[in-house]
């Protein structure tokens, strides 16, 4: 009987003793985050078309990695929602999908959805809209041109006979789908085009890698028929020639895609006609 | 797109010839000593130089809102610049060892 009093209150006695060493734990786990906050410095461009006579500045913001998320736009969310309000920047899914918030992060066109924030908090990251683009404000850059010139390569399926258009299916072998790959994804969120020095220079008549890739996925395509029509109107000075195989719109492009890639194909095509 | 289309494809596809044309004909020169090959040297190098540089003076030298062609003076300059150097190219391989020979004197200590 006494041995078994002795054996509950022994067990208790260890039970409670894992427990006080866990709260113990927990208490300096929860004391550390508090004392160790990683305040990490932000420099964001910031311009506002309705204050008359502002000029385009830089303003700092400190927020603490601790209790933000892992990514840019986590950042971005968190100074708009508990700082300054009056921060302005596009985002849509969150998720590298929808190619709303790209931006120039650190030197790099990126989107800032998939962008680590560096977590070296003695460097301050840089954010800026995407180069050579007119701002509209803060980090929002005026996309017309750019859609306007997407519009200029009809991007959509073409077929000589219209009168047939609906009726049925344009079927497709597995290889010729599968020349689309790499292509499609293109999400037009305009990193690799605004990375492209020859772009910048000459954005009123140069195509830009990314609506040059979406041209040739249009001319590749097997379904559609206007490839010969779609290649002659590009083969003037500025078009596609101002490329210059710098690469740059494949080392910006966020999906992995290779724009440059595309446009020699175009090139050779060309030749070819 | 209402403009007149000035098709840029055989400008493109000449400037491709002639850099793969120089990268058999310097090796070759470093072989064959022969006065075509020093003319030919001067005219593809000048022409390669040239080509680069117009393509230079077309993105970064045009008239801006005047209107996308390339400002005359820098034009105009760099066809004066390339024309004068060909033709003291010429003039060198014509009267003197030549430009492979030039080379070849570059490489002879004694």
């Amino acid at each position: 009987m006494a041995a078994v009093t002795c054996s509950k209150l022994f067990a208790a006695a260890k039970t409670s003793n894992i427990f006080s060493q866990v709260s113990i734990r927990l208490a300096t786990a929860a004391a550390a985050v508090q004392e160790k906050p990683r305040l990490k410095k932000f420099s964001i461009y910031r311009w506002d078309p309705e204050s008359p006579g502002m000029k385009p500045k830089m303003q700092e913001y400190e927020v603490d990695l601790n209790n933000c998320g892992p990514m840019l736009l986590d950042a971005l969310v968190k100074i708009k929602n508990e700082v300054d309000p009056t921060l302005t920047f596009r985002k849509s899914c969150r998720e590298g999908i929808c190619g709303s918030c790209s931006m120039n992060i650190d030197g790099g066109n990126t989107l800032a959805c998939i962008c680590k924030i560096n977590e070296n908090v003695g460097k301050t990251t840089k954010v800026y809209p995407l180069p050579h683009m007119h701002v509209i404000k803060d980090l929002v850059p005026d996309f017309s041109n750019f859609y306007a010139q997407y519009a200029s390569i009809q991007p959509w399926l073409q077929k000589k006979d219209e009168a047939n258009i609906g009726k049925e299916a344009y079927h497709q072998t597995v290889e010729d789908r599968d020349k689309l790959d790499g292509l499609y994804e293109c999400i037009l969120c305009a990193c690799c085009s605004t990375s492209c020095p020859s772009y910048w220079w000459s954005a009123d008549k140069y195509l830009g890698p990314a609506v040059l890739m979406q041209a040739y996925r249009w001319i590749i395509d097997s379904r559609d028929e206007e490839r010969a029509k779609r290649l002659s109107q590009m083969r003037d000075k500025f078009t596609v020639y101002r490329c210059h195989t710098i690469l740059n719109c494949t080392a910006a492009c966020p999906k992995g895609l290779n724009p440059a890639k595309a446009i020699g194909e175009l090139k050779l095509m060309m030749n070819e006609l | 797109m209402g403009e007149p289309l000035t098709v840029y494809t055989g400008h493109w596809k000449a400037e491709k010839y002639l850099a793969l044309g120089l990268l058999g004909l310097v090796p070759t020169a470093l072989f064959v000593q022969h006065a075509a090959i020093d003319y030919a040297l001067a005219a593809a190098m000048i022409l390669h130089g040239h080509w680069g540089m117009k393509a230079i003076i077309d993105d970064y030298a045009h008239q801006g809102k005047k209107g996308r062609a390339a400002t005359p003076f820098w034009t105009n300059l760099s066809i004066g610049v390339s024309a004068f150097t060909f033709a003291t190219l010429c003039y060198f391989n014509y009267n003197d060892v030549g430009i492979c020979g030039a080379v070849r004197l570059l490489w002879t200590i004694t």
